[in-house]
């Protein structure tokens, strides 16, 4: 900004001495100011929130200022300053706040919360404990989040309907519903962590807070038992029964809204439903709330609630002005300033006696967090490492009817058991994939033996002989660049992934270990691996067929060809962008591909969840057919046109007939150019990341995943850093071998 | 018969690669709510709102001037050494050709991933990371060895009649080519160009690893942009704000693509005829 107000400045002389001023301020300022930085996830909310509470505490902190930086993707932002090693003062980014609190990395809030304002009784109870480490406290939270079923008043009064308390309640009311043609769930599907608060509150409720906190902490048996069946169990029945069609294809914001539209009678929300949705309410709608069902037990209390205070706020110890930062939260989370959010979002927050003015949509909301007395949900501690993949991966297939809850039971024991024992013994290997290994190593290792020759140096007779200067002027930049910025880093890789390290603490060297537990012991790699198989495959044994019949018809006269070659061609282009148009059209209820489909008569995609783990590659398949056929067709069409035609004429004469001519004049001619369309769209099935990436909302499960994925995943979520470059090692294995297969049958 | 059947088969498969652009393109002049219920129909009364927002809130204006510079300058660096390196390696005879040319191509089979984590502390530690100028080199780095595939094909065709007679007349080889050659070569450079072009306007993971730093911000480019712009659209359910940011991103895409789909087509060919 200030550089701007200089050079729009310069031209105009008279303005001197105002330049002097300006000048001196922009040098003074930097040693003047105290500058807090706060990194802020961005949803819904906006951000106008943050920046008043800045300039609510520039005015009460004289010298002081406060700088927003929201982003979506904050969290993965605020990882990578922590290994660039420039920290923002303040973030409430979603971050492995437990490995940050053992390096002491962040502050310690107890002599500010301790101090003569009293700051730790302005919290509703429970709401500082999530992050309290070795005795301290290390996090404040704003917002106060706690789980619901959002109802339809007007239906609900409508049809008379009551409200239910029970499980068995529920189950009928959503039979009376069904009575009615309605549909009583919208659900959030595409997340299916969002039935993990139900999942837990039921289990809560049949076991007690004993049983609970134990499989929290992953204890043995706190899955493979009675009470979690019967949770698991519920929630199908519910699922199976009530939830809408694609509901596993539904994104948050699109299952609320299907629920606002007043297309479904129900939905489980936390209390951030108001203030995400506030725009796209319509004015008449009448929005309730009650409590999660309660289970059939002597177990159950009817006060204790799931709560979880979602975005904590964190101080960066080694940021420049850390005090700084605490003094904003503390002006953020004041009881005037909080009980502005409450009223004006409709967004609960963890402050007493701030939640008076909570606005009136939310009331019921309001009337349930005033009966809270106890409250479970915000698991305390570290918790077991790959826990919440777990999770994810089994309400997934639960949900998706591939697994039984006795299953779901079975599986979960035996995954979290695997993960105990990884924690227990970090350099321990369980052989669970002895033969794959084998066979894997032994494929990659035949397929180099095969290979070897395979890329013959051209002869160098008939060559111009030039001084190694020559070469050297003309090789020389492209090569520094290419080893500088790209070979060196990719060999380097090979190195790190023989090291153990997360980003924070110190490095030790593991040999071979990442590569042994991925091919030996992980399920997951063996999953992504086959995943990648299939996009390598079938998309090829499609796409060159069809790419080469597009180009044998554009290659005869055809009118308009060149509109047929540019849009063919076009989807190729388009990347990213056309990740996000394919999210669009296949949204389960509105996405023009299913509605197009019903209008053909095919009843059976009516609402069909194209996007859930269960059909995501069909539709990976579909889009890589369409982003790759035209680039095919051009490559060939290319070749095609090189072919002599006095060629054809000879064919023609000998009475060949069009197959006849295509199979021995064109293809003959055209087999080096298809055998480099097969080479490009193996290593772009093997190197396919983006579109997986996005439309599993950046959060793959175990059957989702492929190697690209899951390597990013270790990279910036888990921060597993040699083993994400062991994953990376492997894919190239892959791609390498694969691609000098190829080049060796081509020259035959 | 035959032809009926031709067309038809066209038709339906330019239905299937054009009609989502054309919906998407249809939709970016609804309200959000308007597209939500008919997304089939016309817009009632088209607006630029969502054009308008995704600029704004999207700060598309930034990320398309960042989008543009390293795009333009990574594809001509990418001509000017992807070319005498291809060209030697395939005209000089001296004796690593054959192992320097299978180095070039061996990026060909190199995911990105694998280069991604050492890049992030390479960068670091020369000083290039959060800035326009440490993207724009990778993005080099990793364009050579497709360009340099695809012109030592192409000038392994081109007789070495034209070089030999620039010889005779006094020119050493590094005048030959960039006078002779190079010129004649303007085919196979358009590809590169394209190629070039939209592997680096449509990149995404480099540049979120080597720009989500405290300083990245005013470096970010368009893939970055939409990508924040789709979560956002998301959260707020604001779905024509993402359309007409994703139109935004393709507009260009389809302007560069069309003005040199020719000579891109052209340059396959003659590296074939040739």
């Amino acid at each position: 900004m200030l550089p701007k107000v200089l050079s729009a400045n310069d031209q105009n002389s008279q303005h001197m001495g105002f330049r002097v001023a300006l000048l001196f301020l922009l040098l003074l300022g930097p040693l003047a100011a105290e500058q807090v930085e706060v990194a802020l996830f961005e949803g819904g909310e906006g951000i106008q929130f943050f920046q008043r509470a800045a300039r609510l505490f520039e005015q009460s902190h004289p010298g002081k200022t406060a700088v927003i930086q929201a982003d979506p993707a904050i969290s993965d932002k605020v990882r990578m300053r922590v290994l660039e090693g420039r920290y923002p003062e303040v973030t409430n980014a979603n971050l492995d706040v437990w490995k940050l609190m053992e390096n002491e990395l962040l502050l310690p809030l107890d002599p500010w919360l301790d101090g003569p304002s009293n700051w730790r009784d302005t919290f509703l109870p429970g709401s500082l404990e999530p992050f309290q480490y070795q005795g301290k406290t290390y996090g404040v939270p704003l917002v106060y989040v706690v789980r619901s079923v959002y109802y339809n008043k007007a239906l609900f009064r409508k049809y008379g309907w009551k409200i239910p308390e029970t499980w068995d309640e529920l189950l009928e009311l959503c039979r009376e519903i069904k009575k009615r043609e309605m549909t009583p769930f919208a659900f959030q599907g595409a997340y299916p962590y969002y039935a993990r608060p139900l999942v837990e509150h039921t289990y809560f409720h049949l076991a007690g807070r004993a049983a609970y906190e134990a499989q929290q902490l992953g204890l043995e048996g706190s899955f493979d038992n009675p009470e979690m069946r019967e949770s698991l169990k519920l929630l199908n029945t519910l699922a199976k029964e009530s939830f809408q069609d694609g509901f596993q294809g539904m994104s948050h914001t699109a299952a609320q809204l299907e629920f606002f539209q007043g297309n479904t009678v129900m939905l489980f929300c936390g209390s951030w439903l108001y203030s995400e949705m506030r725009d796209n309410i319509p004015p008449d709608f009448e929005l309730g709330a009650f409590r999660l069902p309660l289970p059939n037990s002597p177990r159950a209390k009817p006060g204790a609630e799931y709560v979880t205070s979602g975005g904590y706020f964190f101080v960066f110890r080694e940021s420049e002005h850390p005090e700084a930062g605490v003094e904003f939260l503390q002006t953020l989370t004041s009881q005037d300033n909080a009980g502005r959010f409450a009223a004006e979002r409709g967004y609960p927050v963890a402050i007493k006696g701030a939640n008076t003015g909570l606005n009136p949509a939310m009331s019921d909301v309001a009337r349930q967090l005033d009966s809270i007395d106890e409250t479970f949900g915000a698991g305390a501690g570290p918790g077991l490492e790959g826990l919440d993949q777990v999770w994810n991966d089994n309400l997934s297939r639960l949900l998706g009817g591939t697994q039984t809850p006795q299953e779901t039971v079975e599986v979960m024991e035996r995954e979290v058991s695997a993960l105990r024992h990884r924690a227990r013994h970090p350099d321990r290997i369980s052989t669970n994939y002895p033969y794959r290994t084998i066979l894997f190593l032994a494929l990659m290792v035949m397929g180099l033996l095969f290979s070897v020759g395979g890329v013959a140096d051209s002869p160098l007779s008939g060559r111009a002989r030039v001084r190694s200067g020559q070469a050297a002027r003309f090789i020389g930049p492209a090569l520094l660049i290419f080893t500088l910025f790209f070979a060196l880093p990719s060999l380097l890789a090979l190195g790190v992934s023989l090291f153990r390290w997360d980003g924070i603490g110190p490095w030790s060297f593991v040999g071979l270990l990442h590569f042994k537990r991925l091919l030996l012991e992980s399920q997951v790699f063996w999953l992504a691996l086959g995943h990648n198989a299939i996009l390598m495959i079938v998309p090829a044994v499609v796409v060159i067929p069809l790419a080469l019949l597009l180009a044998t018809l554009l290659h005869q006269k055809v009118v308009g060809k060149r509109v047929f070659r540019i849009w063919f061609f076009f989807p190729n282009l388009v990347g990213v962008a056309g990740v996000l148009l394919w999210q669009q059209l296949l949204h389960p209820q509105n996405g023009p591909v299913n509605r197009l489909l019903v209008l053909f008569g095919f009843e059976e995609f009516r609402g069909f969840a194209w996007l859930s783990p269960d059909h995501l590659y069909y539709a990976l398949i579909i889009m890589g057919i369409w982003s790759a056929a035209g680039f095919n067709m051009v490559l060939f069409l290319a070749a095609m046109q090189a072919v002599p035609s006095s060629l054809y004429e000879v064919a023609r004469v000998n009475g060949a007939t069009v197959w006849q001519q295509f199979r021995f004049v064109t293809l003959p001619l055209i087999r080096e150019t298809v055998t480099v369309a097969a080479i490009l769209l193996l290593i772009g099935g093997m190197k396919a990341f983006e579109a997986i990436w996005i439309l599993t909302n950046q959060a793959p499960t175990s059957d989702t995943h492929v190697v690209g994925t899951l390597m990013i995943r270790s990279l910036f979520v888990e921060q597993r850093i040699g083993e994400a470059a062991a994953l990376a090692t492997l894919l190239f294995l892959v791609v390498l071998t694969g691609s000098l297969i190829t080049r060796k049958v081509s020259m035959r | 018969m035959r032809t009926a059947l031709k067309y038809t088969f066209l038709l339906s498969f330019l239905a299937l690669t054009g009609g989502p652009f054309l919906w998407l393109f249809m939709n970016s002049f609804k309200p959000s709510r308007e597209s939500f219920f008919s997304p089939f129909s016309l817009p009632t009364e088209p607006t630029v709102q969502n054009y308008i927002r995704a600029w704004e809130v999207g700060r598309f204006e930034l990320y398309f001037g960042n989008s543009v510079t390293i795009t333009v300058l990574t594809v001509v660096a990418t001509l000017l050494l992807s070319a005498p390196t291809a060209y030697a390696l395939v005209k000089f005879a001296f004796p690593s050709a054959g192992s320097l040319t299978f180095y070039f191509l061996s990026g060909l089979m190199i995911p990105i991933q694998l280069a991604v984590v050492p890049l992030f502390f390479e960068m670091k530690g020369l000083g290039l990371l959060n800035s326009r100028m440490g993207l724009g080199l990778v993005y080099l780095a990793t364009s050579l060895p497709f360009a340099i595939f695809f012109l030592l094909g192409f000038f392994r065709g081109l007789p070495d009649s034209l070089r030999e007679a620039a010889i005779l007349d006094g020119a050493s080889e590094w005048q030959a080519f960039w006078k002779v050659v190079f010129p004649l070569a303007r085919p196979g450079l358009a590809t590169v160009t394209i190629i070039t072009f939209l592997g680096v306007w449509n990149e995404y993971l480099v540049a979120f690893t080597l720009l989500s730093g405290s300083q990245g911000a005013q470096a970010q480019t368009l893939p970055l942009g939409l990508a924040n712009l789709t979560i956002v659209g998301q959260f707020r359910t604001d779905f024509g704000m993402v359309y007409a940011g994703t139109m935004i991103v393709l507009i260009p895409t389809f302007l560069v693509y069309v003005a040199l789909e020719r000579a891109l087509t052209d340059g396959l060919t003659a590296g074939a005829e040739k």
